[in-house]
């Protein structure tokens, strides 16, 4: 009788559960469909059909992914803004990523002050990135910028350079003050990622007489792989997304010249129009969307896979 | 019974008397002009005086979602019976989808330029779908009090313009605020500079084909926008639209090609300005400004008001409404024959005798990659010195060639 009870409660507080989990999950669920699953599926569909500026025409298959990856007109510039997208992929792995795996070694050691840089260099990252892009457009302009200001002062008047202007620093401008904005965020999951390792393993290697090169090398890079992974899939999914810094410091063209134009730019451009590039093309921008998430997509899914294998699991 | 007769007789009578006024049309006008309702409303104001049977409402849209907002509402088979439009490229979006009311035949169009017309006609079938309403002229404007100080006259000619460069740069000051950074502004700048070497009849032959941009007057043309650059701010690639303002605003700069919607933001900044067109090529010769048009006024064709409609853009043709768009919108209006109270609007229709299309927006923006882009980057290495103007002519020659 008692049992047959308890049984009975069991499965009435299985079932509560249950309900009640539903109940949690609804909500974000349906935001999920309708504000990105139901536009992803919209997008592939918009993909499929020519369109003269806002309104759709025919079904036309795949003529518009042909279009933006053959047509010898179109796709140069497509190309030229993968590439930027690469640059700014292993550009942001060295300086950004490599900047904040040495802070964070030199943070494990609790050096003095140890709060107080944990903070300053999470400081940037909690900023808007529109403030950054504006603030450092302003330090980088040519006329009253800081940074050209301080070079003069400091003698190197022949580097003052109209660093946002120039095809060959503009560029490597804007990877400066992104990694500027983002390094503290590395940096911490680094730094967590070596205080999960156990203290013993690293004390028995220095008790054994191993270099601080060879404790980094050996012990900690291989224990803090899994912070590695997740790092290493955030740069990729943000570089190859990367937008605001250019748009809001050198607009929407990419300029000067190109160098800045980045896939996400090129889709802004090609969907919507611009002023100067012309009036709005729905499909091609919509196959571009389509190809940037593909793209995105598998290589995440297989960087995931790689790295993934390659971690040690601490027992 | 008869109490029942008296009341219908009565209610008939009443009926007769206002039909009439029920018979008012109402017109929705869209627009993405949010500053001007205050202005619109009285120039509707004098159009509902003259047309009482008709009544006009304005709705301004946020500027930038207007383009989307409209062809939605148009592409769903209803919008606003009046419409004010973009122009050229931009119109050619809604004119071609077949939304627009043809208005050739229907609007004395006598009173508007045919430099003007071009960009409210549709180039597949040659009809004119929009009323132009307004211009936008490039001008150089100078620092009038910094010119005086350092006893320099207008140049006239391109010497001059350059003495008159020299002279500043060896007094100290920035002889001209303009940068590349923005590309657009220095698409602007050729405006001002360019046509007066590439000559009167260089746009109808290079959009009738009959020449290309490698043109030797075109490359002589670019070459001159090369020697400005000594004259431009230090490290002026990276001078923008706002730093390009600020040097002219606060007096570091002595000249700012620009376009003639900048007048109210040097009137607000007290500036002592004067403008003049670009240099002329050799003493005599004529000194041309190029001009676009803003937009224009036209009908939506599944109105179900059409005639009253067309009234009202027929309104928008007359030299009263010019009167009223100069008076109280300070523009310098596409329609011919308004005198205009103030000053510098004066100025810039009488510059416009000299009047040559903005040769990238009202002929090579209708396909991809569009003239500005191709003319735009070409400027920024010109000007760098990383280009010459035979290379920068060749690329915009090719670039325009392939473009589809």
């Amino acid at each position: 009788m008692q049992t047959a009870d308890y049984a009975r409660a069991k499965r009435a507080r299985a079932r509560n559960l249950k309900l009640w989990l539903a109940f949690l999950l609804a909500p974000p669920a349906f935001i999920l469909i309708v504000f990105v699953f139901l536009p992803m599926a919209s997008a592939v569909l918009y993909s499929l059909y020519d369109w003269d500026g806002l309104v759709r025409k025919e079904f036309v298959g795949l003529d518009n992914f042909a279009d933006i990856l053959f047509n010898p007109n179109k796709n140069s510039i497509l190309f030229n803004a993968f590439w930027n997208n690469v640059k700014v992929f292993t550009s942001l792995m060295v300086i950004q990523n490599g900047l904040a795996l040495v802070l964070a070694l030199l943070l494990a050691r609790n050096p003095r002050g140890y709060r107080f840089y944990q903070v300053v260099f999470f400081v940037p990252v909690i900023l808007s990135t529109v403030i950054i892009g504006f603030q450092w457009k302003l330090f980088l302009n040519p006329v009253f910028g800081l940074v050209n200001k301080a070079l003069h002062y400091a003698g190197l008047s022949d580097w003052a350079l109209p660093w946002l202007g120039l095809p060959e620093t503009a560029l490597p401008a804007m990877l400066l003050v992104n990694s500027w904005h983002w390094f503290g965020f590395p940096t911490l999951v680094f730094l967590a990622a070596i205080h999960r390792i156990p203290k013993d393993f690293i004390e028995a290697a220095r008790l054994d007489g191993a270099s601080e090169w060879r404790i980094a090398r050996e012990i900690i890079w291989p224990l803090m792989a899994p912070a590695v992974t997740i790092i290493v899939v955030l740069t990729f999914i943000g570089s190859f997304n990367w937008f605001e810094i250019p748009y809001i410091m050198n607009g929407l063209e990419g300029s000067p010249q190109g160098s800045t134009d980045m896939l996400g730019l090129l889709f802004y451009r090609t969907a919507f129009g611009s002023v100067s590039a012309g009036g709005s093309d729905f499909g091609a921008g919509s196959a571009l969307a389509v190809l940037m998430f593909i793209f995105i997509f598998i290589f995440s899914v297989i960087a995931t896979k790689y790295l993934t294998s390659r971690e040690v699991e601490l027992s | 019974m008869k109490h029942h007769l008296t009341r219908a007789l009565a209610a008939a009578l009443a009926f007769s008397i206002a039909a009439p006024v029920f018979a008012q049309t109402e017109l929705s006008f869209w627009s993405w002009r949010q500053e001007d309702v205050a202005a619109y409303g009285e120039i509707i104001a004098a159009f509902e005086e003259s047309h009482p049977d008709i009544t006009v409402t304005y709705t301004a849209h946020e500027a930038k979602a207007y383009n989307t907002i409209l062809t939605t509402a148009l592409a769903g088979g209803s919008g606003p019976d009046i419409i004010h439009t973009r122009a050229y490229g931009s119109l050619e979006n809604i004119s071609g989808a077949g939304y627009l009311e043809p208005l050739d035949g229907q609007v004395d169009l006598s009173t508007i330029p045919d430099t003007l017309l071009r960009g409210t006609t549709l180039r597949s079938d040659g009809k004119v779908y929009s009323v132009p309403f307004a211009t936008q002229t490039v001008l150089v404007y100078y620092n009038k009090d910094i010119f005086d100080a350092n006893s320099i006259t207008p140049p006239e000619t391109w010497d001059e313009f350059m003495a008159a460069a020299q002279a500043l740069k060896d007094a100290g000051i920035t002889p001209l605020a303009n940068g590349t950074a923005d590309g657009w502004t220095i698409e602007v700048a050729s405006g001002a500079i360019m046509p007066n070497f590439y000559g009167e009849t260089f746009f109808e032959e290079v959009t009738s084909g009959a020449t290309t941009f490698d043109d030797p007057r075109y490359v002589t043309a670019l070459s001159r926008m090369a020697e400005l650059a000594p004259y431009m701010p230090v490290g002026f690639e990276g001078v923008d639209y706002a730093t390009m303002k600020a040097l002219f605003t606060s007096g570091a700069a002595a000249m700012f090609i620009g376009g003639s919607w900048e007048i109210p933001s040097w009137r607000d900044a007290g500036l002592n300005v004067g403008f003049m067109p670009g240099p002329a090529a050799e003493a005599g010769g004529t000194r041309m400004v190029a001009t676009w048009l803003d937009g224009g006024y036209a009908v939506n064709a599944a109105s179900p008001n059409k005639e009253a409609a067309l009234e009202f853009i027929r309104f928008t043709a007359t030299p009263e409404f010019a009167q009223m768009l100069a008076d109280k919108l300070n523009n310098v209006p596409a329609v011919q024959g308004a005198t205009p109270t103030d000053d510098a609007l004066a100025e810039i229709i009488e510059l416009q005798e000299n009047q040559t299309p903005y040769i990238m927006l009202v002929a090579f923006r209708f396909n991809k990659p569009t003239g500005s882009t191709l003319l735009q980057d070409g400027l920024q290495q010109l000007l760098t010195g990383s280009k010459s103007a035979e290379e920068v002519a060749a690329e915009v020659a090719a670039g325009i060639a392939a473009a589809e």
